[in-house]
């Protein structure tokens, strides 16, 4: 059984985030239906009443810190030694597929072990590795792959396809980590995880991070991305227009998007006409020939496709208002 | 030793065409010139069946390159190839629906009609002396054993290498690998991998393709292109220049960054 642990909330420590920002993330992990939530002493001390319904793991410093919070179903720590409790996952760094190894001496003693790190594993027979690291006989394994060679999302839904049962990761990937949501979302399309679901909120739970970090997320950002949706190009919209499984991996509503015809140097013909008839413009007759070579010379001059009210004032200089 | 893999970018084709994006000849033409000397493979420059403009930016593309290959990009019809030879490419790449939701519901046609479409656009193009690629569009969504087909088929045509793309981004790593170790070890056909980037793995199928045997990788500066981009360049050379030998380094693609990110940053 599959089970995923987001540890966004022990990522912001460095953001100083207001308290009322990062209920709101739990709030919206909850609604997430993540297996557990993992969270920093400071977050906690934050978001103080935890929301119903979640799960969720504490992340400590050291032992004093283990009796100060009580109460939790699980810690984790990076300091091993004191952390032979069964409550505790014991975080271990692997820079290396060659100290995959190592693990059996940790499982030895430890019942629960995350292992972080692992960046570069897909370039390596990863499959047998995660073979290996199974076979190290502890009671609870959890992966949470960094991202520094881009591909932690990809390493995360692999360990769990391949037969690992716990993964954590983050929303955004913040903090170095696979992606939460595109974990979901690609299990989801394999029908192995969160099958029936749905996330309108992800647009809400990216503002979010964005206001706690202050930084924007990009625009074509997998699964939460606010301009994922966005068509163009001829071929794409035509084929969006017959049938939108034709170029979309999911439908947009499933993750609060929302799919726009944007009309630009790459648009064709039919676009024009879907988009006329989008904002109310039905000329007697459209000479599409020379409608498209204007909004191409429009497009090219701006250098980025034409807004709507752009395209409406190329129309109503052709036919009037 | 590591294999070789040549990077073919497609920053102003499958980049360029991504909603946002309006770049003008000049643009173009300064952009191609920089990956020609930073030692991209072959540059996919277009579509020529755009229209005039695109076609002369296409030729000053050609005209303006020493060492890359210059692909243009076609769709499956006899028009769009005449249209190419206008700009007298290096290669001429034709793009083959091959899911079933391409063929039946984009195209409205069958398999035996998009064998016998390849088969009039590649001895069109044979015909005037270009090399020809296919790509097999939504390949991630199609049945292999009709990939398989269809690779024999264009072989007989005298095509030596196939794009297997993944056009909505849904493949994962483990079924990137097996689906070009099983073409590969059907048919002997080279195989060219694109990815785009829907749930952020495109880079990871990039390098599970090149581990499986495929010798070209798409990429695009910055990652652009359609919804949430292709394989980005830089990601993929950090990545995977442990494990593949490429004639890009990461200081040259950080380099090519530099240079065009007035450009291609949004």
């Amino acid at each position: 059984m599959i089970k995923i642990t987001d540890i966004t909330l022990s990522c912001l420590d460095e953001y100083d985030a207001p308290s009322d920002k990062l209920k709101k993330l739990c709030e919206f992990l909850v609604r997430m239906g993540v297996d557990f939530i993992e969270m920093s002493t400071d977050a906690y001390r934050k978001i103080k009443d935890l929301p119903e319904n979640g799960k969720y793991i504490l992340k400590i410093k050291n032992r004093e810190e283990f009796g100060i919070y009580a109460g939790f179903s699980r810690y984790s720590c990076k300091h091993i030694r004191f952390a032979a409790s069964p409550d505790v996952i014991s975080e271990i760094q692997l820079n290396d597929v060659q100290e995959i190894a190592s693990l059996k001496l940790h499982a030895a003693v430890l019942e629960n072990i995350r292992v972080v790190g692992l960046d570069d594993i897909i370039g390596h027979d990863y499959i047998n590795a995660f073979n290996n690291m199974k076979s190290g006989v502890c009671k609870r394994l959890e992966l949470c792959p960094e991202n520094g060679c881009y591909c932690a999302s990809a390493i995360a839904v692999e360990w769990l396809m391949q037969g690992g049962s716990y993964a954590a990761s983050s929303f955004c990937g913040i903090g170095g980590k696979a992606a939460t949501e595109e974990i979901i979302m690609a299990l989801k399309l394999e029908k192995k995880y969160k099958v029936g679901a749905e996330f309108p909120f992800l647009p809400q739970m990216r503002e979010v991070i964005e206001e706690i970090t202050g930084e924007k997320i990009s625009c074509g950002k997998p699964v939460v991305g606010d301009g994922i949706f966005d068509v163009e190009a001829g071929i794409h919209v035509d084929g969006i227009s017959k049938d939108p499984k034709i170029y979309e991996p999911f439908s947009p509503e499933i993750v609060g998007g929302k799919r726009k015809l944007v009309i630009g140097k790459h648009s064709g013909r039919s676009a024009l006409l879907l988009k006329m008839n989008e904002l109310g413009i039905n000329p007697k007759e459209v000479d599409l020939k020379k409608l498209l070579c204007i909004v191409q010379k429009a497009s090219i001059k701006k250098n980025a496709s034409l807004s709507d009210e752009e395209f409406k004032r190329i129309c109503h200089n052709i036919w009037g208002k | 030793m590591k294999p070789l893999k040549h990077i073919v970018d497609t920053t102003l084709r499958d980049g360029e065409q991504s909603p946002g994006y309006a770049l003008s000849k000049e643009q173009k033409v300064f952009i191609a010139k920089l990956l020609d000397d930073a030692g991209v493979f072959q540059i996919e420059a277009g579509i020529p069946a755009l229209g005039p403009y695109e076609k002369d930016t296409l030729c000053e593309i050609v005209d303006s390159t020493k060492n890359a290959k210059i692909s243009v990009w076609n769709r499956l019809n006899e028009n769009d190839i005449r249209h190419s030879f206008d700009c007298r490419p290096d290669i001429i790449h034709i793009s083959a629906p091959v899911s079933y939701a391409q063929i039946y519901t984009k195209l409205r046609k069958n398999k035996a009609w998009i064998i016998k479409q390849l088969s009039v656009c590649i001895d069109l193009a044979k015909s005037m002396g270009y090399e020809v690629t296919v790509g097999f569009e939504d390949a991630s969504r199609a049945d292999i054993t009709f990939l398989s087909v269809l690779a024999s088929a264009v072989m007989e045509m005298g095509v030596k290498r196939v794009r297997l793309a993944d056009t909505v981004g849904v493949l994962m790593p483990s079924r990137c690998f097996g689906m070009v170790k099983d073409l590969i070890g059907c048919t002997g056909i080279e195989v060219e991998m694109h990815a785009h980037n829907d749930l952020g793995m495109a880079v990871a199928n990039s390098i599970a393709a090149g581990k499986a045997g495929a010798d070209y990788i798409d990429t695009t500066l910055f990652g652009i292109g359609e919804r949430c981009g292709n394989c980005d360049m830089k990601k993929f050379i950090c990545a995977s220049e442990a494990v593949f030998s490429l004639k890009i380094s990461r200081l040259v693609s950080e380099m090519l960054e530099e240079s065009t990110s007035d450009l291609l940053v949004k």
